[in-house]
């Protein structure tokens, strides 16, 4: 019985199977394990790099007006720029490696995680830094512990948009001069038609957006139980 | 009129051999606001001696409440002096102890660390700032919340720990700007006993804003009325009927408890409506 052409939607059992079959044999030389890992590594060291950045200028920027003002026209000019537009660019000053990779994530990761802290550093109320100020607080204590646990519930919303973000740019990156991971499997199985393999990348990439997901709003619970109850 | 029957209350003070906690001489705080600059305060003379409660009494919008920013240091007058200790004092300190209206407590620390903050700040060693903060923690009542979060406290409770926050540095003046008027009637009883106590023990200034009378007639030793536009000192009265050494109820059963009072809500009324009363 076939209502579709198996091309446009392969049945869910050529799916599972092909999905086996990569969990078995891997694919073109690596196995599942090994381009989730590639993938994941990508994009967990740009996210790192993310927060050690983002954090703390998002930090300054929200309580300086003359370093918002330095910072943003050029965070507000590259956000909305499709990644692929300056990815050659990347590649061509980082090489064909991880690093330009890494480096398309981070961009992509920096934006919101950035706004979202200039954000939360914004809504803390002037009573709040009076009261740290009062208590002795310098002006670095304040950043620590005022600044940096009131923004903390804003910074939680930006890391799950930044993710959200640099996940799909994770395909781009795969894009140019890979040879693993998942998203260059998607790609790569598209040049091939093997519309199974690209249903069950997507499949697997779904997933681990929802398991990466969920463990932040775990962490997000664990951590600013406070949030929205103030 | 009204002036003599203030008078009338006066009582020989020491003042001069007082320690000045605060002083303001001269001072304005003007708000630019486009053509027609807002005068908030206006020319504002004040000495607090150390060891007084004085309460501020006065209408809302009179500036009572900008007045204490200007002695937290969180406003900076116009012109005129701010003096704490005889130093010259235009930014936050934490000899000078801040309480708010709403607790401003920090939503992500439990009772106990919001107490320990200050200390934290002042790099007090981590043994010694436990130690510390649960006897303030016990000084307010709070012992068996002290792992709670402000979010599961009562409104009465944040404010306790509002409190013992600001008592932890052991600041020697505490500003707290009508810390009482959003609990309920028992509850704010409850606290001005409590407030009561510490100052009695621990001998600190306090300047505690109101808009309620009888607060003030209950809490302060003296009592200062403003009035708005520009913001500024109609009185500055000692309280007769309150000493350190009687127990604060005694205050409301004098027999000049209820002459006293009217004499205050009088001078909180608008001048035009005083002068309408006069005429009668």
């Amino acid at each position: 019985m076939q209502w579709v052409n198996p091309l446009f939607i392969p049945a869910p059992g050529k799916v599972w199977i092909a999905f086996v079959q990569i969990l078995q044999d891997g694919y073109k030389g690596s196995s599942l394990s090994h381009h989730i890992g590639d993938s994941l590594f990508r994009l967990g060291s740009a996210f790192a790099l993310a927060l050690v950045t983002a954090i703390p200028l998002g930090l300054i920027s929200g309580s300086s007006l003359t370093v918002r003002s330095l910072v943003d026209p050029f965070i507000e000019f590259y956000r909305p720029l499709p990644p692929l537009a300056y990815y050659t660019m990347l590649v061509l000053w980082l090489g064909i490696g991880d690093s330009s990779k890494i480096a398309l994530l981070f961009l992509a990761a920096f934006a919101p995680l950035y706004i979202a802290v200039v954000a939360g550093v914004r809504r803390v109320s002037a009573d709040r830094i009076h009261a740290a100020k009062s208590l002795g607080a310098s002006k670095i204590k304040l950043f620590i512990y005022v600044l940096f646990p009131s923004a903390l519930p804003e910074i939680f919303t930006g890391i799950r948009t930044a993710i959200g973000v640099s996940y799909t740019t994770l395909v781009a990156a795969e894009m140019v001069a890979a040879m693993s991971g998942i998203g260059w499997m998607v790609l790569d199985a598209s040049k091939f038609l093997r519309s199974d393999i690209i249903f069950a990348g997507i499949i697997i990439m779904g997933l681990i957006a929802l398991l990466i997901d969920s463990a932040l709003r775990w962490l997000e619970k664990k951590l600013v139980p406070w949030s929205g109850k103030e | 009129m009204t002036e003599a029957a203030f008078q009338a209350f006066q009582l020989s003070s020491s003042a001069n051999e007082a320690i000045q906690a605060i002083t303001m001489q001269g001072v304005k705080l003007i708000y630019p606001n486009g053509k027609t600059d807002a005068e908030v305060l206006g020319n504002i003379n004040l000495s607090i001696q150390e060891g007084e409660f004085v309460c501020i009494l006065g209408p809302s919008g009179c500036g009572k409440t900008s007045l204490l920013k200007v002695a937290a240091g969180y406003e900076q007058p116009t012109s005129g002096e701010v003096s704490i200790y005889e130093r010259p004092h235009y930014r936050p300190h934490h000899e000078v102890g801040v309480v708010f209206q709403h607790a401003n407590l920090f939503p992500w620390l439990s009772v106990q660390s919001n107490v320990e903050f200050g200390l934290k700040m002042l790099s007090c060693p981590r043994a010694e700032r436990k130690e510390k903060a649960a006897s303030i923690v016990k000084q307010v009542g709070l012992t068996s919340y002290s792992s709670l979060f402000p979010f599961q406290l009562s409104g009465g409770m944040k404010q306790r720990t509002a409190i013992a926050r600001a008592l932890a540095t052991d600041p020697r003046i505490i500003l707290m700007d009508e810390p009482f008027a959003s609990l309920d009637a028992i509850t704010r009883e409850s606290l001005q006993y409590l407030i009561r106590k510490i100052w009695v023990n621990s001998g600190k200034t306090i300047v505690f804003i109101t808009h309620d009378v009888d607060e003030a007639l209950l809490l302060g030793t003296r009592i200062i009325t403003m009035q708005a536009a520009p913001g500024r000192i109609e009185v500055d009265m000692p309280n007769p009927l309150n000493k350190r050494s009687e127990p604060f109820t005694f205050v409301r059963k004098h027999s000049r408890y209820g002459e006293l009072r009217d004499l205050l809500v009088r001078s909180l009324r608008p001048e035009g409506y005083v002068l309408q009363e006069a005429a009668e």
